[in-house]
């Protein structure tokens, strides 16, 4: 479950369903209230593709005033993407989890922070299945439309 | 501007980049390697805390010769000292 839109974090359900519907609780739990927007995943959907593709997303949305955003943010969607849709490696995920150090703090404003954000409480939050998708490869959920929505079309 | 056995008001210099108007020229990087790396696409990467004392001058050459001016070496606690003389 994706509590706080792209900018707030991935809780496992069957324990996230009992949180009070605060920031603070939220928080506590590494997700956020945000804009108020809660994305239930259902077992069916690719939690790492769908991160993936939401990254994509804000990575197309950079300003591309400061470079560590413009050149990190489409490296961390690549490497997103490589983990969830192809064979990254072991090596695939330490750089994952680099760019996200690399990242973060590093803009003018806070787009590469709310970024890795969602991308660090992906890598955490389904530590397992990043775990399966190293050991066999992208699995049978990637080829299902995407659950979370991303705007499509030209950015603006 | 000295900054050194002032005892404990002694000032903190930190050096900090500007992200938008930094672009990777690498000057800084050459100039003060001892606090200043290359990211994956050469823009730079500070060590955090303060600048050494022994390292100031060279931290104030680096600010200098940035070509964006990106680069700054900021004091805490402002000295809004009033200097003796």
């Amino acid at each position: 479950m994706l509590a706080g839109g792209y900018f707030g974090g991935w809780l496992t359900l069957p324990a996230a369903a009992d949180l009070p519907l605060t920031d603070q609780a939220l928080r506590a739990a590494g997700g956020a209230f945000g804009p108020g927007v809660v994305i239930v995943l259902p077992a069916s959907a690719c939690p790492l593709a769908e991160t993936a593709l939401v990254t994509g997303y804000l990575a197309s949305q950079s300003a591309g005033q400061c470079g560590p955003c413009r050149s990190g943010l489409p490296a961390l969607a690549d490497a997103l993407g490589l983990l969830a849709f192809g064979w990254a490696g072991d090596d695939g995920l330490y750089w994952t989890q680099q760019l996200l150090g690399l990242v973060s703090g590093r803009g003018a404003c806070h787009l590469p922070d709310g970024t890795a954000g969602l991308a660090r409480s992906a890598l955490t939050t389904f530590a397992d299945e990043v775990r399966r998708h190293l050991q066999n490869g992208p699995c049978d959920r990637i080829h299902r439309p995407p659950v979370v929505p991303v705007p499509s079309g030209a950015p603006a | 501007m000295s900054g050194n056995g002032r005892g404990p008001e002694q000032p903190r210099h930190e050096l900090r980049v500007n992200p938008i108007a930094c672009q990777a020229h690498g000057m800084c990087i050459e100039l003060l390697p001892e606090l200043i790396t290359p990211d994956p696409w050469g823009y730079p990467l500070i060590a955090p805390g303060p600048v050494p004392d022994e390292l100031l001058g060279l931290a104030r050459r680096a600010v200098n010769s940035c070509p964006t001016l990106a680069l700054m070496l900021t004091r805490s606690p402002d000295p809004a000292e009033a200097p003796p003389g």
